[in-house]
């Protein structure tokens, strides 16, 4: 029931993913807990589309991934923003912040009327 | 950036496989543990974190794409299993490869010698502006053949033509030729020799029978050709009574006869003992109005020192030649025509009252050709026979491909099943099998270009040179014609790519489990394949019928060409 919560998180997920990292370098594990807990549980993202995702935006230059230790002393892939990314990442808050307002001031406007 | 990074990735794909799976290892790991935490029992904890990822084999094979340059990797990897499934199923690759290959070789170096022997114009400069004159007789038959006389008078009265020539063929014994060069020439080609049938082309004393085209002064430069050495015959020649009679030499007789001896040019030879002395040499291949290289080119006033007491240049009965004109600029065929019919009729006035030049004709005018029209007509319904038959034969072998590839894609539904459960994407499958196709075409495709050679090496080259030399030289260049080979390629390629594509288009429409389980659940699809089946068994019955029957006519016909005199 709580799983099926998050289906429209997929358009978003790039967006979490670069603020996320935004904070410091962190692996996919990471990314999945702190996304998770920061939200209080509401979004949930799935392993499936994540490291996918990840990996996308290695392509394009926007993070960029290490090996490192992670708090266990395992070897784990840790992703890291770059310029590009900082710069991507700023765009797509500016256009997610836009297309929150407007929806807003449309649900304002539809429920004053109603 | 990123796509140099991909291209590099594919000279390490081992390791960025192994990172890969210790990532999502790490993941796994770290959910287990925390699903343990959270109180589930250690199996259900596993479980749970695979089931988290959904299809394992599917996201690595996502996540290969994404990381790997795509294209070319994969297209290796395609190329690669393609040519093990070849090799592993030799009977199908080895069948597909002759019946395809055979198909292709066949058509190409047929049309390849159609367009290169009887497509071919006149041999000019700027041979669009070639034309062959003719006439129809009053009884409506066609007759290429006109008098000397009457030549003369088109050529100096007609002005629709920048140059009209007139030309007769003539087989001469050279009886000598002074400074006796070495005689020996390589005769015939291998099949002459095994099959041993070079007819005898010596006559006594060491003389040998060559061609010879008898041509007006004005042949070669109306033609806009020159000697490649020496220098040809001019129309204002002024001729010299006592000077020596001259003769060109083909630059093919040339390099037979001669060895290419430069030293030629100027040198006596006895033609029907008759001294002649060689004043040039024309370029190698060179054919002008003829279907073939002759051996020698002589000037029509001389037409009476080969045959003394000839009357060719006095008599105007004497239907010796046949006319080629190049029309004058801005001149058009029709206008060509009344101007020639105007004065036919004059000239018919001055022939005798038996002869059927004195009766009512027509004027034609045709696009330059060395065949005359009346060999093309009768050489044409040979030429669409062969042209069907050879068209049969691809049609034949694009459907035992087509056959073979469905008969094989029902073996082909059980691994294409398979692969696609264990997250093969639709498209990855499909590329796969393109690639299949794209090989086994290409493959088929290099062996017809060797069938194309052969078949033309055997039928042009050793053919022509078990002719008779008396028949001269043919000179047809016989490469592949590489736009018809691209052009029957292409077909082929189609029909063979577009049913080795069913497997993948039925994958896309059965459902996995399906397709997994033995083929006897699939009564239905059984049924329709055995249809489609049925359906080129009997197309390729129908065409095996017609082709037979065409084979027979044409074989009939050809007989009755060569029967036919050809003037």
């Amino acid at each position: 029931m709580m799983k099926q919560k998050n289906d429209t998180l997929q358009g978003t997920l790039g967006l979490l993913v670069l603020k996320t990292l935004s904070r410091g370098p962190m692996h996919g594990w990471g990314i999945t807990l702190q996304i998770q807990e920061i939200s209080g549980d509401v979004l949930r993202v799935e392993e499936g589309s994540l490291y996918p995702a990840l990996h996308r935006m290695e392509q394009e230059g926007w993070i960029s991934a290490e090996w490192g230790l992670s708090e266990n002393n395992r070897r784990a892939r840790y992703y890291r923003l770059t310029a590009a990314g900082r710069k991507q990442l700023a765009a797509e808050e500016r256009n997610w912040k836009q297309l929150t307002e407007a929806v807003a001031r449309v649900l304002a406007i539809a429920g004053g009327r109603a | 950036m990123g796509l140099l990074r991909r291209v590099g990735n594919l000279f390490r794909y081992k390791k960025l496989n192994a990172e890969l799976e210790e990532e999502l290892q790490y993941h796994l790991a770290m959910r287990e543990q925390l699903n343990v935490k959270e109180g589930m029992p250690e199996m259900e904890a596993r479980k749970n974190a695979r089931r988290r990822f959904g299809n394992a084999t599917q996201l690595k094979e996502t996540m290969r794409e994404i990381d790997l340059f795509t294209l070319p990797e994969t297209g290796w990897q395609d190329t690669r299993f393609a040519a093990r499934m070849l090799m592993k199923h030799p009977g199908f690759s080895v069948t597909a490869i002759l019946v395809l290959g055979l198909g292709i070789g066949v058509n190409t170096a047929l049309f390849t010698v159609y367009r290169a022997f009887l497509m071919r114009g006149i041999d000019a400069d700027h041979r669009s502006e070639m034309v062959n004159v003719d006439r129809t007789n009053y009884a409506g038959k066609f007759d290429p053949m006109f008098s000397f006389l009457d030549y003369e008078e088109f050529r100096d009265r007609v002005r629709s033509f920048s140059g009209l020539i007139a030309a007769t063929g003539d087989e001469v014994a050279l009886t000598g030729v002074d400074e006796g060069p070495s005689l020996g020439r390589p005769m015939g080609g291998v099949l002459a020799r095994v099959a041993g049938f070079n007819l005898p082309r010596l006559i006594g004393g060491g003389a040998e029978f060559v061609t010879t085209l008898i041509v007006s002064d004005n042949y070669f430069s109306t033609l806009g050709v020159g000697a490649l050495r020496g220098r040809v015959f001019e129309a204002d020649d002024a001729h010299d009574a006592s000077a020596p009679a001259e003769v060109l030499i083909s630059g093919n007789y040339w390099q037979r006869k001669f060895r290419e001896d430069p030293a030629v040019v100027g040198k006596n030879v006895k033609l029907n003992g008759i001294v002649f002395t060689i004043v040039g040499i024309t370029p190698k291949d060179f054919m002008g109005t003829n279907i073939n290289v002759p051996d020698f080119w002589m000037p029509l006033r001389e037409q009476v020192l080969l045959h003394p007491g000839s009357t060719l240049l006095k008599d105007r009965e004497d239907a010796c030649c046949r006319i080629y004109g190049r029309l004058a600029r801005g001149v058009s065929v029709g206008e060509a025509r009344a101007e020639m019919d105007l004065l036919a009729e004059q000239l018919s006035a001055q022939h005798m009252t038996y002869s059927d030049a004195s009766k009512p004709m027509s004027i034609q005018i045709s696009p330059g050709s060395p065949f005359g029209r009346e060999l093309d007509i009768n050489l044409k319904f040979a030429i669409v026979l062969i042209m069907c038959a050879v068209g049969m034969v691809l049609l034949i072998a694009c459907a035992n491909l087509a056959g073979l590839q469905l008969a094989r894609s029902a073996a082909r539904r059980k691994e294409i099943g398979v692969r696609a459960s264990l997250g093969a994407s639709r498209g990855r499958l499909f590329r796969q099998l393109l690639t299949e196709c794209a090989l086994l075409g290409l493959i088929a495709g290099g062996v017809s270009l060797l069938m194309t050679w052969g078949i033309l090496h055997v039928t042009v080259v050793e053919i022509s040179a078990t002719l008779p030399a008396e028949w001269g030289a043919f000179a047809l260049h016989v490469a592949p014609d590489m736009q018809i080979f691209a052009y029957v390629f292409v077909i082929s390629l189609v029909a063979g790519v577009l049913y080795g594509l069913t497997p993948a288009l039925e994958s896309s429409k059965a459902d996995l489990v399906s397709a997994l389980k033995e083929e006897s659940s699939h009564f239905a699809s059984l049924i329709g394949r055995h249809s489609m089946r049925g359906v080129f068994i009997t197309i390729q019955v129908a065409v095996c019928l017609v082709l037979m029957i065409a084979g027979g006519l044409l074989i009939r016909s050809s007989m009755r060409v060569l029967e036919m005199e050809t003037g």
